[in-house]
Protein backbone atom coordinates (compact mmCIF):
# COMPACT_ATOMS: atom_id res chain seq x y z
CA UNK A 1 0.00 0.00 0.00
CA UNK A 2 1.32 3.44 -0.92
CA UNK A 3 1.24 5.94 1.96
CA UNK A 4 3.48 8.53 0.29
CA UNK A 5 0.62 11.02 -0.13
CA UNK A 6 -0.51 10.68 3.49
CA UNK A 7 -0.06 13.58 5.91
CA UNK A 8 2.39 13.19 8.77
CA UNK A 9 -0.49 12.90 11.22
CA UNK A 10 -2.06 10.12 9.11
CA UNK A 11 1.26 8.29 9.08
CA UNK A 12 1.51 8.67 12.84
CA UNK A 13 -2.02 7.33 13.24
CA UNK A 14 -1.06 4.26 11.22
CA UNK A 15 2.15 3.84 13.21
CA UNK A 16 0.33 4.15 16.54
CA UNK A 17 -2.09 1.46 15.36
CA UNK A 18 0.83 -0.89 14.81
CA UNK A 19 1.70 -0.25 11.15
CA UNK A 20 5.48 0.02 11.03
CA UNK A 21 5.50 1.53 7.57
CA UNK A 22 3.99 4.70 9.04
CA UNK A 23 7.00 4.97 11.36
CA UNK A 24 9.49 4.26 8.56
CA UNK A 25 8.00 6.96 6.34
CA UNK A 26 8.16 9.54 9.14
CA UNK A 27 11.85 8.70 9.58
CA UNK A 28 12.38 8.98 5.83
CA UNK A 29 10.63 12.34 5.58
CA UNK A 30 12.00 14.16 8.58
CA UNK A 31 15.38 12.82 9.74
CA UNK A 32 17.38 15.53 7.94
CA UNK A 33 15.23 18.30 9.39
CA UNK A 34 15.36 17.03 12.98
CA UNK A 35 19.08 16.28 12.76
CA UNK A 36 19.63 19.85 11.53
CA UNK A 37 17.86 21.28 14.54
CA UNK A 38 19.63 18.93 16.97
CA UNK A 39 22.99 19.92 15.47
CA UNK A 40 22.18 23.63 15.65
CA UNK A 41 21.16 23.21 19.26
CA UNK A 42 24.18 21.12 20.32
CA UNK A 43 26.84 22.14 17.78
CA UNK A 44 28.11 18.57 17.81
CA UNK A 45 27.69 15.73 15.32
CA UNK A 46 27.52 12.80 17.76
CA UNK A 47 25.29 14.66 20.20
CA UNK A 48 22.89 15.53 17.36
CA UNK A 49 22.71 11.88 16.28
CA UNK A 50 22.04 10.76 19.87
CA UNK A 51 19.30 13.38 20.29
CA UNK A 52 17.45 12.36 17.12
CA UNK A 53 17.81 8.68 17.97
CA UNK A 54 16.50 9.23 21.52
CA UNK A 55 13.55 11.19 20.13
CA UNK A 56 12.56 8.41 17.74
CA UNK A 57 13.05 5.75 20.42
CA UNK A 58 10.69 7.77 22.61
CA UNK A 59 7.85 7.65 20.09
CA UNK A 60 8.54 4.06 19.18
CA UNK A 61 8.28 3.02 22.82
CA UNK A 62 5.34 5.24 23.65
CA UNK A 63 3.35 6.25 20.57
CA UNK A 64 0.52 7.49 22.80
CA UNK A 65 2.66 10.51 23.73
CA UNK A 66 1.37 12.27 20.62
CA UNK A 67 -2.30 12.41 19.70
CA UNK A 68 -2.65 13.12 15.96
CA UNK A 69 -6.33 13.98 16.41
CA UNK A 70 -5.81 17.02 18.64
CA UNK A 71 -5.10 19.49 15.83
CA UNK A 72 -1.33 19.73 16.36
CA UNK A 73 1.03 18.89 13.50
CA UNK A 74 3.40 15.97 14.12
CA UNK A 75 6.43 18.05 13.17
CA UNK A 76 5.45 20.85 15.59
CA UNK A 77 5.21 18.37 18.44
CA UNK A 78 8.36 16.47 17.44
CA UNK A 79 10.38 19.69 17.16
CA UNK A 80 9.43 20.29 20.81
CA UNK A 81 10.68 16.81 21.72
CA UNK A 82 13.98 17.44 19.91
CA UNK A 83 14.38 20.88 21.53
CA UNK A 84 13.74 19.49 25.02
CA UNK A 85 16.14 16.56 24.56
CA UNK A 86 18.76 18.97 23.17
CA UNK A 87 18.43 21.30 26.15
CA UNK A 88 18.69 18.35 28.56
CA UNK A 89 21.85 17.15 26.84
CA UNK A 90 23.45 20.59 26.66
CA UNK A 91 22.85 21.24 30.35
CA UNK A 92 24.89 18.15 31.16
CA UNK A 93 27.84 19.21 29.02
CA UNK A 94 30.44 21.91 29.53
CA UNK A 95 30.35 24.88 27.10
CA UNK A 96 32.23 24.31 23.86
CA UNK A 97 35.03 26.45 22.45
CA UNK A 98 35.46 27.80 18.90
CA UNK A 99 37.96 24.99 18.21
CA UNK A 100 35.33 22.39 19.25
CA UNK A 101 32.93 23.83 16.67
CA UNK A 102 35.66 24.03 14.04
CA UNK A 103 36.43 20.35 14.62
CA UNK A 104 32.75 19.43 14.35
CA UNK A 105 32.40 21.42 11.10
CA UNK A 106 35.57 19.90 9.63
CA UNK A 107 34.40 16.38 10.50
CA UNK A 108 31.48 16.78 8.18
CA UNK A 109 32.21 15.92 4.55
CA UNK A 110 29.67 18.47 3.32
CA UNK A 111 31.87 21.35 4.37
CA UNK A 112 34.96 19.97 2.62
CA UNK A 113 34.87 22.53 -0.19
CA UNK A 114 34.94 25.55 2.09
CA UNK A 115 38.36 26.95 2.87
CA UNK A 116 39.74 27.22 6.37
CA UNK A 117 38.93 30.93 6.71
CA UNK A 118 35.27 30.23 5.92
CA UNK A 119 35.20 27.40 8.42
CA UNK A 120 36.78 29.60 11.07
CA UNK A 121 34.15 32.23 10.41
CA UNK A 122 31.43 29.58 10.69
CA UNK A 123 32.94 28.39 13.97
CA UNK A 124 32.92 31.98 15.29
CA UNK A 125 29.26 32.39 14.31
CA UNK A 126 28.48 29.05 15.95
CA UNK A 127 30.24 30.06 19.14
CA UNK A 128 28.27 33.31 19.24
CA UNK A 129 24.95 31.52 18.69
CA UNK A 130 25.76 28.79 21.21
CA UNK A 131 26.54 31.43 23.83
CA UNK A 132 22.98 32.83 23.66
CA UNK A 133 20.58 32.11 26.52
CA UNK A 134 18.69 28.86 25.85
CA UNK A 135 15.33 30.29 24.81
CA UNK A 136 16.85 32.91 22.53
CA UNK A 137 18.87 30.21 20.83
CA UNK A 138 15.82 27.98 20.35
CA UNK A 139 13.83 30.87 18.86
CA UNK A 140 16.64 31.83 16.48
CA UNK A 141 17.24 28.25 15.34
CA UNK A 142 13.58 27.59 14.66
CA UNK A 143 12.78 30.84 12.86
CA UNK A 144 15.99 31.52 10.95
CA UNK A 145 17.26 28.06 10.17
CA UNK A 146 14.37 25.60 10.33
CA UNK A 147 12.08 27.84 8.32
CA UNK A 148 9.11 27.51 10.66
CA UNK A 149 6.74 30.44 11.00
CA UNK A 150 6.83 32.64 14.09
CA UNK A 151 3.42 31.26 15.04
CA UNK A 152 4.60 27.64 14.83
CA UNK A 153 7.86 28.43 16.66
CA UNK A 154 5.76 30.02 19.42
CA UNK A 155 3.65 26.86 19.57
CA UNK A 156 6.77 24.65 19.74
CA UNK A 157 8.17 26.78 22.58
CA UNK A 158 4.77 27.08 24.27
CA UNK A 159 4.90 30.89 24.38
CA UNK A 160 2.86 33.65 22.72
CA UNK A 161 3.92 35.06 19.34
CA UNK A 162 4.82 38.42 20.89
CA UNK A 163 7.08 36.72 23.43
CA UNK A 164 8.71 34.74 20.62
CA UNK A 165 9.37 37.90 18.62
CA UNK A 166 10.85 39.54 21.69
CA UNK A 167 13.19 36.53 22.15
CA UNK A 168 14.27 36.86 18.50
CA UNK A 169 15.00 40.56 18.85
CA UNK A 170 17.07 40.01 21.97
CA UNK A 171 18.89 37.09 20.32
CA UNK A 172 19.90 39.28 17.37
CA UNK A 173 21.03 42.12 19.59
CA UNK A 174 23.13 39.78 21.72
CA UNK A 175 24.58 38.17 18.62
CA UNK A 176 25.53 41.51 17.13
CA UNK A 177 27.26 42.54 20.35
CA UNK A 178 29.08 39.22 20.53
CA UNK A 179 30.16 39.21 16.88
CA UNK A 180 31.39 42.79 17.02
CA UNK A 181 34.04 41.55 19.43
CA UNK A 182 35.38 39.22 16.74
CA UNK A 183 37.87 41.07 14.50
CA UNK A 184 37.43 38.61 11.66
CA UNK A 185 33.74 39.35 11.23
CA UNK A 186 33.41 42.85 12.67
CA UNK A 187 33.65 44.38 9.19
CA UNK A 188 30.77 42.27 7.89
CA UNK A 189 28.47 43.31 10.71
CA UNK A 190 29.28 46.98 10.20
CA UNK A 191 28.71 46.72 6.42
CA UNK B 1 6.99 31.00 5.97
CA UNK B 2 5.28 34.14 7.24
CA UNK B 3 8.23 35.49 9.20
CA UNK B 4 9.49 39.00 8.80
CA UNK B 5 12.39 38.98 11.22
CA UNK B 6 14.86 40.84 9.00
CA UNK B 7 15.74 44.23 10.43
CA UNK B 8 19.52 44.19 10.02
CA UNK B 9 20.68 43.11 6.54
CA UNK B 10 24.36 42.90 7.51
CA UNK B 11 23.70 40.66 10.47
CA UNK B 12 21.22 38.60 8.48
CA UNK B 13 23.79 38.11 5.72
CA UNK B 14 26.32 36.96 8.27
CA UNK B 15 23.88 34.56 9.94
CA UNK B 16 23.09 33.12 6.51
CA UNK B 17 26.72 31.96 6.35
CA UNK B 18 26.23 29.72 9.36
CA UNK B 19 27.35 26.15 8.85
CA UNK B 20 24.57 23.95 7.48
CA UNK B 21 24.77 20.38 8.83
CA UNK B 22 23.70 17.31 6.87
CA UNK B 23 22.48 14.15 8.57
CA UNK B 24 25.08 11.35 8.45
CA UNK B 25 24.31 8.75 5.79
CA UNK B 26 23.81 5.91 8.25
CA UNK B 27 21.43 7.78 10.54
CA UNK B 28 18.20 7.09 8.67
CA UNK B 29 19.05 3.40 8.40
CA UNK B 30 19.80 3.27 12.14
CA UNK B 31 16.52 4.98 12.99
CA UNK B 32 14.60 2.53 10.80
CA UNK B 33 16.00 -0.40 12.77
CA UNK B 34 14.78 0.96 16.12
CA UNK B 35 11.69 -1.31 15.98
CA UNK B 36 14.03 -4.35 15.84
CA UNK B 37 16.39 -3.06 18.49
CA UNK B 38 13.99 -1.51 20.99
CA UNK B 39 10.91 -3.33 22.26
CA UNK B 40 7.74 -1.23 22.20
CA UNK B 41 6.39 -1.03 25.72
CA UNK B 42 2.74 -1.22 24.86
CA UNK B 43 2.57 -3.23 21.66
CA UNK B 44 1.38 -6.43 23.34
CA UNK B 45 -1.27 -4.59 25.33
CA UNK B 46 -2.46 -2.78 22.24
CA UNK B 47 -2.58 -6.00 20.22
CA UNK B 48 -4.80 -7.62 22.85
CA UNK B 49 -7.19 -4.68 22.85
CA UNK B 50 -7.35 -4.56 19.06
CA UNK B 51 -8.09 -8.28 18.80
CA UNK B 52 -10.82 -7.97 21.43
CA UNK B 53 -12.39 -5.02 19.64
CA UNK B 54 -12.33 -6.83 16.30
CA UNK B 55 -14.00 -9.93 17.71
CA UNK B 56 -16.62 -8.28 19.92
CA UNK B 57 -16.90 -4.87 18.25
CA UNK B 58 -16.88 -3.27 21.70
CA UNK B 59 -14.40 -1.80 24.14
CA UNK B 60 -12.89 -4.10 26.71
CA UNK B 61 -15.20 -4.44 29.76
CA UNK B 62 -14.27 -2.15 32.64
CA UNK B 63 -13.46 -5.11 34.87
CA UNK B 64 -10.94 -6.44 32.37
CA UNK B 65 -9.42 -2.99 31.96
CA UNK B 66 -9.13 -2.68 35.71
CA UNK B 67 -7.36 -6.02 35.95
CA UNK B 68 -5.06 -5.04 33.07
CA UNK B 69 -4.46 -1.70 34.71
CA UNK B 70 -3.27 -3.32 37.90
CA UNK B 71 -1.07 -5.75 35.97
CA UNK B 72 0.11 -3.01 33.64
CA UNK B 73 1.18 -0.74 36.47
CA UNK B 74 3.02 -3.65 38.03
CA UNK B 75 4.76 -4.08 34.67
CA UNK B 76 5.87 -0.45 34.69
CA UNK B 77 3.21 1.02 32.40
CA UNK B 78 1.44 4.24 33.26
CA UNK B 79 -2.20 4.13 34.33
CA UNK B 80 -3.17 7.22 32.35
CA UNK B 81 -1.76 5.72 29.18
CA UNK B 82 -3.58 2.41 29.66
CA UNK B 83 -6.87 4.18 30.27
CA UNK B 84 -6.49 6.36 27.21
CA UNK B 85 -5.78 3.39 24.98
CA UNK B 86 -8.72 1.47 26.38
CA UNK B 87 -11.15 4.43 26.07
CA UNK B 88 -12.42 3.72 29.54
CA UNK B 89 -14.16 5.88 32.05
CA UNK B 90 -11.81 6.45 34.96
CA UNK B 91 -14.48 6.20 37.67
CA UNK B 92 -15.81 2.84 36.51
CA UNK B 93 -12.32 1.45 36.31
CA UNK B 94 -11.44 2.54 39.81
CA UNK B 95 -14.65 1.06 41.18
CA UNK B 96 -13.65 -2.19 39.53
CA UNK B 97 -10.18 -1.96 40.97
CA UNK B 98 -11.79 -1.76 44.41
CA UNK B 99 -13.91 -4.81 43.59
CA UNK B 100 -10.86 -6.71 42.42
CA UNK B 101 -8.97 -5.77 45.55
CA UNK B 102 -11.81 -6.98 47.76
CA UNK B 103 -12.16 -10.26 45.88
CA UNK B 104 -8.45 -10.91 45.65
CA UNK B 105 -7.39 -9.91 49.14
Amino acid sequence: MDYSEDSDNDLYRRFAAGDRKGYTLLVERHTDKFYGLAWRMSGHNQDAEDIVQDAFIKIWQRPELFNPDKGVKFTTWFYRVVVNLSLDKMRKKKPKSASDFLESIQDDAQGADDDLADKQKQAAIELAIQSLPERQKVALNLCFYEGVSNAEAAEIMEVGVKALESLLMRAKKNLKDHLLRDDQIKEVVHG
Amino acid sequence: MDNDNSDDPNLDALLAQRYSPAAPKGLKAALKTIPERVPAKISLWQDVLNIYREIFAAPLPAMAVAASLVLGVWCGLEAEMLLEIADQDVTSVFIDIENISEEWL
